[in-house]
Formats: C-alpha cells, sequence, structure tokens
C-alpha cells in the first residue's frame, strides 16, 4: 500500500475523487467501452476487478449497517456513523488499491455484476460517474446463450438477467441522471466519435480521438468467433417459437420501456409468440 | 472540444498505521481491559464494541475472493497480503477520524475467532488477549441475565438478542473454550503479533500487567490505565457484588455449580483449563474425584 508518513501513527493513502463505473448487462459492450475510455489519457483501466460484488454485494453493507446502527449503544450509534460514512468507508480501500496503479488518472471499474448495485456503489463511491451501456436484448440474449453454459440451459435466466441490469442501471440513471449517461451500443459502433464525444463531456475530460479509433477498429467481444466481424445477426430468425415467446414474457416490456422496441412492435410479437408460448408450456405441462 | 478537466487530482485518507484489537471469551475482562487502555494518551477507544467489524470480516473467505479475481490481481502484480490491506483500510479510516491521530482500540469478544482475518486485513494491528479462568467466565455467562432487568430480558428474548451463552450452560463453556483456543492458536502463530495476559493477574496487580502490556504495544507506561483498572471492576454478571474488586469475584462457581454443571464444565473446559495453565493437574484431579463424588447418592 503506498502511504505518506505523517510523523504520527497514522499514514496517508491516495484515492482518486472521481473514479468511473461502466455498467450495463453482460454481451452488450462493456469492455469495448471500458477498453476504449482506458486508452484516453486521463483515463485508467485494467480488466474486469470481480471484487466488489464478491465483497460487498448486492445488499451486504445495507444488511450490516441495518443490524449494527440500530440501538442507540451500537458503536455505529454512539460515533454517530450516518450510513452514506459507512458505505463510503467501505469504498475507500477498493479506491486506495485502485488508484495506487491508476498513477494519479481517474480509473475504471467495469464488471457486469456491479450493476446490481449500482445504487450501492454510487453511495461507496460518491465521486463516480457512472457510463451506461444500453444494448437490444435480443442480441444480448443470444450472445449469453452462445457464451454460457448457464444460459444456454436456461434462455428464460438468461432473458432475465439482462432484464434485471438494465432494469436497475435504468432506474438509477433515471434517479441521479447528473452522475449516469446511458448509451447504446448500437449507437457507438455506428458512431463512435459522436458518441464518445457525449461521454467525454460528460465526464468533462477533453477530447481524444484514440478511444474513438480503438472502437472503430475493434469490435465487441463475440460470442460469435466462427463468424466474421461485421456479420449481421438476427436472433429473432434463428429462435424457436418457444424462445421469442420467452423473452416477450420476461424482457419485452423492458424493451419497451427503454426504447429498443415499439409498443406496437411489441404488442403485434405479443399477439404472434405468446400464445404459441402458452400452448407450448402447457401441453408439455 | 476541450473542456476543463474535472479536478482528477486524488485526495487522501488518514489510517491509523497500528490499531489495537482486545481480544479474549465474554465475560473475561475485555471491556474494563479495553477502557483502560483507553486511558492512556496513545490510545483511543469508543467504550462501545463495533461488532459490525466482525460480521463484515467474518463471513469474508479473502483467499477464495483473490484466487477468483485472480486475474486482475496477478495483472496489477498485487499479492494477497496487500489486497487484504486495501479490504481493511477504510473501515481503519472510519476508526481514525474518530480517534483523531491516536491509535484506535477496538474489542468484541467474537474478534477472537477470526484473529487470523483481522491480522491480514490490519497488517500492522497488535492483539492483545486477556484471559480468564474459565470457572469465573463461564460462571458469569451463566449469570448475565442477572444484571438486567427482567423487561429488557423479555424483550431481548423476543427481538433473539439473547446471546445463547447466557441461557445454556453447555453453550456457556463451549463459547469460552472456541473463543479461548481460537486466541491462543493465534498468539501460538503470530506471537509478535498478540500478547496474553492473565485477567486474575492483571486485577491484582495491574501495574506490572500494563508495564508488559504498553511494552509490547510499543509505548511508554503510563499510570492511568492501572489506576482505571483499579477504581473499575469488570462488567459484572453479578449486580449485588458490584463493589467487590477481588479478581475471582465473590462467589465461588465450583461451590455453587450442581454436579451435572461440573460433569458438563470438565467436559468441555478441563483440556483447555490445564492445556493454557488455568488450572494444574492435581486440581483437575482433585475436581474430577470432587465432581464424581458429589454425584454419588
Amino acid at each position: 500500500m503506498r502511504t505518506e508518513a505523517t510523523g504520527t501513527c497514522t499514514q496517508r493513502v491516495e484515492i482518486c475523487a472521481h473514479p468511473i463505473f461502466v455498467v450495463g448487462s453482460q454481451r452488450s459492450g462493456t469492455s469495448i467501452l471500458a477498453r476504449a475510455l482506458g486508452r484516453h489519457s486521463a483515463l485508467w483501466y485494467s480488466v474486469e476487478g470481480f471484487i466488489l460484488h464478491r465483497l460487498f454485494g448486492p445488499n451486504r453493507l445495507d444488511e450490516l449497517y441495518a443490524l449494527h446502527a440500530q440501538k442507540d449503544w451500537r458503536w455505529l450509534s454512539k460515533e454517530r456513523v450516518k450510513r452514506e460514512e459507512f458505505l463510503e468507508a467501505a469504498g475507500l480501500g477498493i479506491n486506495a488499491l485502485y488508484t495506487r496503479r491508476s498513477g494519479g488518472r481517474r480509473w475504471i471499474e467495469k464488471t457486469p455484476q456491479n450493476t446490481l448495485m449500482i445504487g450501492v456503489l454510487a453511495d461507496m463511491f460518491p465521486g463516480a460517474s457512472f457510463v451506461h451501456i444500453l444494448r437490444d436484448g435480443r442480441l444480448v440474449v443470444n450472445s449469453m446463450i452462445n457464451r454460457v453454459q448457464h444460459w444456454r440451459e436456461d434462455f428464460a435466466w438468461a432473458c432475465r438477467d439482462w432484464r434485471r441490469s438494465v432494469e436497475a442501471a435504468m432506474e438509477f440513471a433515471a434517479r441521479q441522471p447528473e452522475r449516469c449517461i446511458t448509451v447504446r451500443h448500437e449507437d457507438l459502433t455506428e458512431h463512435p466519435q459522436s458518441v464518445l464525444s457525449d461521454i467525454y463531456r460528460f465526464l468533462e475530460i477533453s477530447y481524444e480521438e484514440t478511444p474513438v479509433e480503438h472502437v472503430r477498429a475493434n469490435r465487441i467481444n463475440s460470442s460469435f468467433s466462427n463468424r466474421p466481424a461485421g456479420t449481421p445477426t438476427d436472433p429473432w430468425q434463428e429462435w424457436t417459437a418457444e424462445q421469442r415467446g420467452t423473452f416477450l414474457r420476461e424482457a419485452g416490456p423492458a424493451m419497451a420501456r427503454y426504447g429498443l422496441m415499439h409498443a406496437d412492435e411489441l404488442q403485434r410479437l405479443q399477439d404472434t409468440y405468446m400464445p404459441a408460448y402458452v400452448v407450448t408450456t402447457t401441453q408439455e405441462a | 472540444m476541450t473542456t476543463l478537466p474535472r479536478p482528477t487530482k486524488c485526495h487522501h485518507i488518514q489510517l491509523c498505521s497500528e490499531p489495537v484489537f482486545v481480544i479474549g471469551s465474554f465475560r473475561s475482562g475485555t471491556s474494563v481491559l479495553a477502557n483502560a487502555l483507553g486511558q492512556h494518551s496513545a490510545f483511543w477507544y469508543s467504550s462501545s464494541e463495533a461488532n459490525f467489524v466482525c460480521a463484515m470480516f467474518s463471513r469474508l473467505d479473502l483467499g477464495d475472493l483473490y484466487n477468483r479475481a485472480d486475474y486482475w490481481f496477478q495483472r496489477q502484480e498485487i499479492t494477497r497480503e496487500a489486497f487484504s490491506a486495501y479490504v481493511g483500510s477504510g473501515i481503519n479510516a472510519l476508526f481514525t477520524v474518530r480517534s483523531e491521530g491516536k491509535r484506535w482500540i477496538e474489542k468484541t469478544p467474537r474478534n477472537s475467532l477470526i484473529a487470523h482475518v483481522l491480522a491480514e486485513v490490519f497488517p500492522g494491528a497488535a492483539f492483545v488477549h486477556i484471559l480468564r479462568d474459565g470457572r469465573y467466565a463461564v460462571h458469569s455467562m451463566n449469570h448475565f441475565f442477572n444484571a438486567i432487568d427482567e423487561q429488557t430480558q423479555t424483550k431481548w428474548r423476543a427481538m433473539g438478542y439473547a446471546p445463547a451463552w447466557g441461557i445454556d450452560f453447555r453453550t456457556a463453556c463451549r463459547t469460552w473454550r472456541d473463543h479461548v483456543r481460537a486466541a491462543m492458536e493465534f498468539q501460538r502463530e503470530r506471537p509478535e503479533r498478540c500478547l496474553t495476559v492473565r485477567y486474575e493477574e492483571l486485577v491484582s496487580n495491574p501495574e506490572p500487567g500494563f508495564r508488559v502490556l504498553t511494552r509490547f504495544l510499543g509505548e511508554p507506561y503510563e499510570h492511568a490505565p492501572a489506576n482505571f483498572l483499579r477504581s473499575n471492576r469488570i462488567q459484572s454478571s453479578f449486580p449485588d457484588t458490584s463493589e467487590d474488586p477481588s479478581p475471582r469475584g465473590r462467589s465461588d462457581p465450583w461451590e455453587e455449580w450442581t454436579p451435572e454443571q461440573r460433569r458438563i464444565f470438565l467436559e468441555e473446559d478441563g483440556p483447555a483449563m490445564l492445556e493454557y495453565g488455568l488450572i494444574s493437574r492435581d486440581e483437575m484431579e482433585r475436581l474430577e474425584h470432587d465432581a464424581s463424588d458429589r454425584d454419588l447418592p
């Protein structure tokens, strides 16, 4: 740990005042966005940490605080530690760890599981900004089931995972718009300069071309390595009627709510596929 | 586009390099010791147990967490030791901001069970283990509710706050044994980090006891802790003996216990009592004989 001796029994540890979290569902382009931003001279990114949610997620700190601050004689009450201070203290150590590596630059952390504890992270890192990348759920779920065994075996689970992450991030963005920007994955890949400019403005950093070039030159970390880069996939055409029904049931409302599918289109698809799904499951039952 | 960059400067937090954990079984004098040490000008104690520390770190498997995130750690060349120290530094800061430059003391008996974790998370911390004769500690646990009014007792029981060691004799024996074993094992492994002091010796003769303690903690001797101990007895489970400053208290547990309680105590705590020098082999044989004799019709 890098510290500065203070001449007493205390030491000083550096922490970054304004770290950045890239959040979003898995298979949504969080990696390419974090890597691209990490090429900006004011920012630093390594790889996914997989630390915070295992240490403190998703509600562990609130549970601890609720249990240990409820009585006057408890240490947290007696020392007048508010929830905000408690959560911030829990974040300081990890902040110091990242800051030690980032060499004075604002560090970026992106682990998709962080998305489910975005509100807690905002309190643990009160100076942090959040960049949420949102991708069409159909493409995300298709990528999931082609990538990871448990999603392949349980299509509904993949749909729910996408929905939960997106809902958590979008609700946070609505609640704290000054702290969270949402960008569409499709926009990032098609218009990287424009989308990254928006992100730079939000993060209050100057324009640099290197991250833009990175997005142009690198495709999303693909689940379809056997296909040439840029090959369009239409999951809807590849899925069975049951999968379509499951997707519409689990993720359809969120698709419409967040502007990824028009409400009329959702209705039309539900009319077409959800009865088929119901018939199938009833027969199976 | 050019914008003024948001202040990217880092700021600093203060951490205590050498905090102190007072560990030991329940009803062993951890409170009076922590409060006494807190009278020393180099230390700060809040006079309240920070139970959340144990709750926060006891469920953490830092080794597993480190191994599962090994890619990040390897890439950043972060050792497990360094990672653990960072994990603890936020909680350290929470205490340090209150101790105002002094070395903070935390004492929660359950910390005894995770001393090895705390040693990793607070790499500069020193541990003081207070060891009390198991008979008196168990007896005190067994009478814990005596010192609490009935209304509070009822409330605690209803809310599930009542400690199991205050209700069940065997649980009290096991609690003493488990805490003492954990602390003694930790001291055996890390003698440079942990000092065990006997409660009975410290209370009978505070000054030499605190001289040893402060030397171990690297601080000059001051009279205040010993004076505090002389004028403040252990937080009692026996309200009617509140002015009794004797190390063992007025009641002799052995005489008060039923034959079954004696047998349970010897069964659960006898080996630890012998191993840690709290009873001689001769005395143990006498107690065993005593327990079996009393059982005869």
